[in-house]
């Protein structure tokens, strides 16, 4: 297929030769004609003149004479208009002339001129007449007549000579035409198929022209502009993957919105904070992907007074809190574009927690310590105002400020205890224990508040069950606190078991399990907080401490070990203990 | 509304803006439930006021969108699927300011409970509640993914709300036969449970008329 352009040029062309030749058509050769048949004419007049100034006498004779010579029709016509001599007709079989209109006007001009088709000859006939005598006394008029077929002969033959030429001239300006039109429009085209190619998206050779003229230098610049394209192109895409790593690899969650409010792009760290498939996230609006009131309106605030807005948000529900921390700003796009929105989230659940820990522990402390102060300081009071000469009243109030110092005291131990574990300042004298004998000590230990609360217990150590490594006393500390809580929390006729199996990786698991009243799973996460408490008064009147928990915690953790907690509201709690076996060969490992 | 955007840019705003005020009533109302049997579990009457008070937004909110799906009838003529968009908004509007009504009576409900001792710990309450809960976001969020599936699981959800309803009405019948000084309490912590046995059907109707929305099919009485 030849280019549109091939066809613009050639068709100039075309348009020009076909002009040459209309031209010629319809000015030049009817000029040609007007003039070849004004030439006769004027010659067919002189002649009429001649012939009207011959003498009287043997005019008609001498008329007769000089047709027969030529090849004009000579007819002689009188005044009236009656024929008096034809050289080709006979003269009696011819009606008057006087309405031809040659002869009409020569009565009037002097000479006339018609050219008309003769019906008699069958051809187109040019007649000539001049008036004999003068103007006033016209006495009879000479018509000369001519067919024109051979002046149309010859016109004709010119004609040719002129088409032949025309088509002489014509078919080398055509070729040139061709040739002219396809060489300015190769290289067009080929730079034509070169930027299809880049549109495509290949990337073709650098274009080489042969030629030096303008093309070439287009054709030049065009490579140029690719290279340096091509630099720019790279440069960016550096410097959008670097952008796109960190995007995607960044702790907090990133996302952007197009200007119809909808998440047009997001990364994983963000996805994982919603916890929502990729699908349900693009494409949406916050609204539709968080479902969060403080969000929507913290955007609707950013989008009212255009400055960055912090805010944070609370995702997930009651049992699984997650705290974002959002930063809204927008991001300048292209200059006079509408700005998108970056918002920026950032998970504080962690920091929410211990922050609120630190909180609790604060207020549970003053809490703990106050409470057997103020029952001290009371009583001492008393005792000062009188009271300490009432024997009777005098020795219970010595015993209850007593019980308050011993639970300051105990308070005051825990304390240490526990930070004593955590700061790693407790050493643990690490030997083998039988589990069935540590459980046995602790049961025999708790034994009259067992009996007290009509609790049953049932033991049941598995054979196989290895022997543990860890402190002796701590040992018995963890089950005792463990134990404790069980007693208190399980109402009266209950039962707890203990029950101790081998369990993965080479850990012993002592379970303990009671019937008590259960903690609700929300709460289960919090229970190794220090102070911590279920239900905020009861376990208080149960004399704890609020720490017994925290402690095993921490001691299962030098241990080696761990605790899981499980509960089922209103039936009861199985505690499970994960002790590390002191299986013979790892030992030496342990200990060097 | 992914695969079809409309031609007008303004008009398909305007159906978004229904569904965007439809979660943030949505959201508003589920934290309004959490927060009635909050209330109700930690013996917290303040909490139970501010459910109360709050509920004039509510209202607000359930009147703006109702507006607005009557002007996009009136202006824009909505036929076939935004027309069914706005019938299902229009009537999940409703569903959702009746729920909101429902806290405000547990609410109180929980204001009387808290002059007397406590019963008994609330165990399938609360859990009864977040079901109903659950049953509201994930019905719209079945509306705006346009998610059958998701729409017909919160409709079977509904009869778990009911057996735990029944539960709690028989274990409080044997509260109330024991001592008949538990029956003004059992009596209101029925109420409550049946309060969000009833959150739980709407929640349903929310999900019933989705599935209208997406299908076109009525289920509403199957």
């Amino acid at each position: 297929m030849k280019s549109r352009l091939f066809y613009k040029i050639f068709a100039s062309y075309l348009i020009l030769v076909v002009l040459v030749i209309a031209v010629m058509e319809f000015y030049l050769i009817p000029k040609i004609h007007e003039t070849v048949t004004t030439g006769i004419t004027e010659k067919m007049i002189a002649n009429g003149r001649i012939m009207a100034l011959m003498p009287r006498g043997d005019m008609i004779g001498e008329i007769r004479e000089l047709a027969s010579r030529s090849e004009a029709r000579v007819t002689i016509i009188d005044a009236a208009g009656k024929v008096l001599m034809d050289s080709q007709s006979s003269e009696q079989q011819m009606d008057t002339h006087l309405n031809r209109s040659e002869i009409q006007e020569a009565r009037i001009k002097g000479q006339g001129i018609s050219q008309r088709y003769s019906r008699t000859l069958q051809a187109d006939m040019l007649y000539v007449a001049v008036a004999i005598g003068d103007r006033e006394h016209i006495k009879g008029y000479v018509r000369l007549a001519r067919s024109l077929a051979n002046v149309s002969d010859s016109i004709e033959h010119i004609y040719r000579i002129i088409y032949l030429t025309l088509f002489l001239i014509s078919l080398p300006s055509l070729l040139l035409a061709f040739w002219f039109a396809r060489n300015i429009t190769a290289p067009i085209r080929r730079m034509a198929a070169f930027t299809g190619q880049l549109r495509a998206g290949q990337r073709p050779a650098p274009m080489l022209m042969d030629s030096e003229d303008e093309l070439a230098q287009l054709a030049q610049d065009i490579n140029h502009i690719l290279e340096e394209q091509d630099g720019k192109v790279r440069l960016a895409q550096e410097e959008k993957s670097k952008l796109e790593a960190a995007f995607a690899s960044m702790v907090e969650g990133a996302l952007t919105l197009d200007r119809d409010n909808r998440i047009d792009q997001f990364n994983r760290s963000l996805r994982k904070m919603i916890g929502k498939r990729y699908e349900d996230i693009l494409g949406k609006t916050p609204m539709e992907a968080f479902r969060s009131v403080s969000l929507q309106d913290a955007l609707l605030r950013f989008r009212e007074s255009s400055q960055p807005v912090l805010e944070e948000i609370v995702l997930g529900d009651d049992e699984n809190p997650r705290v974002l921390d959002v930063n809204i700003t927008a991001i300048q796009g292209f200059p006079g574009e509408e700005p998108k929105i970056l918002m920026m989230f950032h998970n504080v659940t962690r920091l929410k927690q211990l922050e609120r820990m630190r909180m609790d522990f604060v207020a549970n402390v003053t809490h703990e310590i106050r409470t057997p102060l103020t029952a001290i300081i009371g009583f001492v009071e008393t005792l000062q105002q009188g009271a300490i000469n009432d024997q009777i009243q005098a020795g219970k109030f010595l015993q209850t400020i007593n019980d308050n110092a011993q639970r300051l005291n105990r308070l005051v131990d825990d304390l240490l205890t526990l930070s004593n574990i955590e700061l790693g300042e407790t050493k643990l004298h690490f030997t083998d224990i039988a589990v069935a004998e540590v459980v046995a000590e602790a049961l025999k230990t708790i034994q009259p508040r067992l009996t007290a609360k009509k609790l049953q217990t049932e033991t049941d150590i598995a054979a196989d069950t290895p022997a543990i490594r860890a402190d002796q006393d701590k040992m018995l500390q963890i089950l005792l606190n463990i134990l404790d809580n069980a007693v208190k929390f399980t109402p009266e006729e209950g039962m707890i078991r203990v029950k101790a199996a081998p369990a993965n990786s080479g850990l012993v698991a002592i379970r303990i399990i009671d019937t008590g009243i259960g903690i609700p799973k929300n709460e289960i996460p919090r229970l190794g907080e220090r102070f911590y408490r279920v239900e905020k008064t009861r376990s208080r009147d149960l004399g704890g401490t609020g720490l017994g928990l925290s402690i095993v915690k921490h001691l299962m953790l030098a241990h080696g070990g761990q605790m899981e907690i499980e509960s089922n509201p209103g039936y009861g709690t199985t505690i499970s203990l994960y002790f590390p076996s002191s299986i013979p060969g790892t030992e030496s490992l342990n200990q060097p | 509304m992914d695969a079809k955007r409309h031609t007008s840019r303004q008009y398909e705003a305007e159906l978004q803006e229904v569904t965007e005020s439809l979660l943030y009533l949505a959201t508003l109302i589920e934290k309004a439930i959490a927060e009635s049997i909050q209330a109700l579990v930690e013996r917290d009457p303040d909490l139970a006021r501010k459910v109360i008070a709050f509920d004039i937004h509510i209202d607000k909110l359930d009147y703006e969108i109702e507006e607005k799906c009557i002007r996009l009838l009136a202006l824009r003529q909505p036929a076939a699927r935004d027309l069914r968009f706005i019938t299902t908004a229009i009537k999940i509007n409703g569903h959702l300011e009746r729920i909101g009504d429902m806290a405000v009576k547990i609410c109180e409900k929980v204001l009387i409970l808290n002059e007397e001792p406590q019963l008994k710990p609330y165990i399938d309450l609360p859990r009864m509640a977040e079901i109903a809960r659950q049953m509201i976001r994930d019905s719209l969020d079945a509306l705006v993914h346009e998610d059958v599936d998701l729409a017909n699981k919160v409709r079977d959800e509904d009869e778990t709300v009911d057996n735990l309803n029944e539960q709690i009405f028989r274990e409080l019948l044997t509260f109330m036969m024991e001592d008949p000084r538990t029956i003004h309490r059992s009596l209101l912590i029925m109420q409550i449970s049946k309060t969000v046995e009833r959150i739980s059907d709407h929640a349903k109707g929310i999900a019933d008329m989705v599935v209208y929305m997406v299908t076109g099919k009525s289920v509403r009485h199957q």
